[in-house]
């Protein structure tokens, strides 16, 4: 069964097309980055899946079912942009507020991989950017998700915290975990290695390819972005 | 329940914040002593009052009871240009000229009207002073006639009471500082709560916190419900401290927890207002200005601060769909007359439900803008 299922998945704002005909198939237990720059629509497409909006044409299935129902948001969890933590709490009083949400007994697990646990008692505005980062990436993985996606999750880290966090995300992924991971930066998609690339420009899947394949015609990841950018130009 | 882990997480953020429970608690303490002090006793401390006689001492009951005043402070002038100068350049509140042939010819009142209560002070203790003269000099009239009248055959004439009224209140005694107290306890319920919804919600919005929870399994009135019953409580908390410190500050509150309850039906009325404006802007700053542009004017146009009885038709007429004037009308009546006017209750839930039914589905809306 798919993780995630878009057929001809359309999203407008007004006159603006966030998503035209989208149809992407994602299997469960891949990993799959999503590239693309600024206003591409990859932020869209995970808000659809997630099911914080609903496409305005189109179809999406996730687990077989609708992305905006409890039972299925409560199997997938999210780090967004910004880190969706409260600044005023600690890190374990954030942890305690989701789990209760989204009903789970917390995995303590992702907290040791990335070195939260040295901080959970810490207010979160008392925290630097990385380590909210990292807390952020933690918590959603202790909310034991089916599917995890994760928005550019390591803007603001130094390289090695954001090696920690991509091999915590490869962990889970090998552990059966769907992956949906965001980013513009072309260099981090090679250093995740993922199972697939999608590449979004102007509202449109651009380019749908597996890594190793993607690496082996064209040789970077930035080489197959400039091709697919190029093409779309030419359009 | 989910909106139950909201109002739970809104709570124990708010009760751990010391500096939010600090201002919580101690703004409406030092509002109510500023207040206390400033309108307890509304009189003016010191009033000067340019005064002229050219009469033959008539009007001396007048002079003495201004003498006597020690908050009134007497200019003698030589002319009434310099009586009229002194009020016109602010150096006296009041002339008050007593002509030759004082009181055939009327005497001039000649007051400032930027210091109406130095003026109204003044102009009452004038005509207070001179009723008390006239009324003195009419009873010895009729003291003196007396036996003439009881040994005249029939009495020629139906003499009138003097005073033919008797004055009642159910609250005597009243200062205008009594008169705030009910608007004031309203007024510290609703307004802290909403404006400080609105922010907590787009701090939210940036923060990312908006986006993870309408990505969680909960449903987005969860949200909205939680969000209310946390804001709706400390606004209960900042009405009892100000009903309260009133108490205990000697004012007179007929019935201190009808006033209670309807600055909690206040606090949750306005916080609704707050949630739909909040879910209307959608920015902070936009949020902010919004709700002050909106609550000024109802407040303003209440009744807590002026009766609307003295506004124009216009004014009235917002009053009756402005939510401010049913909560002071019901805490005022609730607070000097110990009633609870159902109809005020009524109408006030109905703001209440209709504003988070809105806010509601405002709110709801955000998520395409996140």
């Amino acid at each position: 069964m798919s993780a995630v299922q878009a057929t001809n998945l359309w999203k407008e704002y007004g006159r603006v097309v966030a998503l035209r005909s989208v149809n992407v198939d994602i299997d469960r237990g891949e990993l799959v980055a999503i590239l693309g720059p600024n206003g591409a629509g990859k932020s869209t497409f995970i808000k659809i899946v997630c099911g914080v909006t609903r496409p305005t044409r189109g179809e999406i299935r996730v687990l077989g079912g609708d992305p905006s129902d409890p039972d299925i948001k409560r199997r997938v969890s999210i780090v967004p942009q910004q880190g969706g933590l409260y600044l005023e709490q600690t890190v374990r009083e954030n942890v305690r507020f989701y789990a209760e949400l989204y009903g789970v007994e917390p995995d303590e697990e992702p907290f040791e991989l990335l070195e939260v646990h040295e901080y959970m008692d810490r207010r979160v505005e008392h925290l630097s950017g990385g380590m909210r980062k990292r807390a952020a990436v933690a918590l959603a993985l202790a909310l034991r998700p089916e599917i995890l996606v994760l928005d550019e999750p390591t803007n603001e880290l130094d390289p090695t915290a954001r090696q920690d966090v991509i091999e915590a995300v490869r962990e889970y992924n090998e552990s059966g975990t769907t992956v949906l991971y965001v980013s513009h930066d072309v260099h981090e998609v090679e250093q995740l290695e993922p199972d697939r690339v999608l590449i979004f420009l102007e509202g449109r899947k651009a380019l749908d390819e597996p890594f190793d394949r993607l690496m082996s015609e064209h040789g970077s990841v930035l080489d197959a972005y400039r091709s697919v950018a190029a093409q779309v130009a030419g359009e | 329940m989910s909106w139950r882990t909201i109002a739970a997480r809104d709570f124990k953020a708010w009760v751990k914040d010391r500096r939010r429970v600090t201002v919580t608690i101690v703004t409406p303490i030092v509002m109510m002593i500023v207040m206390y002090g400033a309108f307890h006793d509304v009189k003016p401390t010191s009033v000067n009052v340019a005064i002229l006689r050219h009469d033959s001492g008539a009007g001396d009951p007048i002079v003495d009871q201004l003498r006597c005043d020690h908050r009134i402070h007497l200019i003698h002038v030589k002319s009434v240009r310099e009586g009229r100068d002194l009020v016109r350049r602010g150096s006296a509140s009041v002339f008050l000229y007593l002509p030759s042939g004082f009181p055939d010819r009327k005497a001039t009142v000649y007051y400032d009207p930027t210091d109406p209560m130095g003026s109204r002070y003044v102009l009452n203790k004038i005509q207070r002073s001179w009723a008390r003269h006239v009324a003195g000099t009419v009873k010895s009239s009729v003291r003196r006639l007396a036996p003439v009248l009881k040994a005249a055959p029939e009495r020629p004439v139906h003499v009138p009471q003097f005073n033919p009224f008797r004055v009642q209140t159910p609250v005597k005694g009243m200062k205008y500082f009594d008169y705030l107290v009910p608007g004031l306890a309203v007024m510290t319920a609703a307004m802290g709560s909403i404006f400080g919804l609105g922010r907590l919600m787009m701090e939210e919005i940036e923060l990312g916190v908006a986006y993870a929870l309408f990505a969680a399994p909960i449903r987005a009135r969860d949200v909205v419900i939680g969000r209310f019953v946390n804001m709706t409580i400390w606004g209960c908390v900042r009405c009892a401290i100000v009903v309260l410190v009133a108490l205990a500050l000697g004012a007179k509150i007929l019935h201190p927890v009808l006033l209670f309850l309807v600055g909690a039906l206040s606090a949750a009325t306005m916080v609704g207002l707050g949630l739909l404006m909040a879910s209307l802007a959608g920015r902070s700053e936009v949020a902010e200005m919004a709700t002050g542009a909106v609550t000024i004017p109802m407040m303003f146009l209440s009744g807590i601060f002026m009766p609307i009885s003295v506004m124009p038709g216009w004014a009235r007429a917002f009053a009756l769909i402005n939510p401010m004037y049913y909560m002071g009308d019901a805490a005022r009546k609730a607070a000097l007359l110990g009633y609870l006017d159902p109809v005020d209750l009524l109408i006030l839930l109905g703001f209440t439900l209709g504003f988070l039914a809105a806010g509601s589905v405002l709110y709801d809306r955000v998520r395409e803008y996140l």
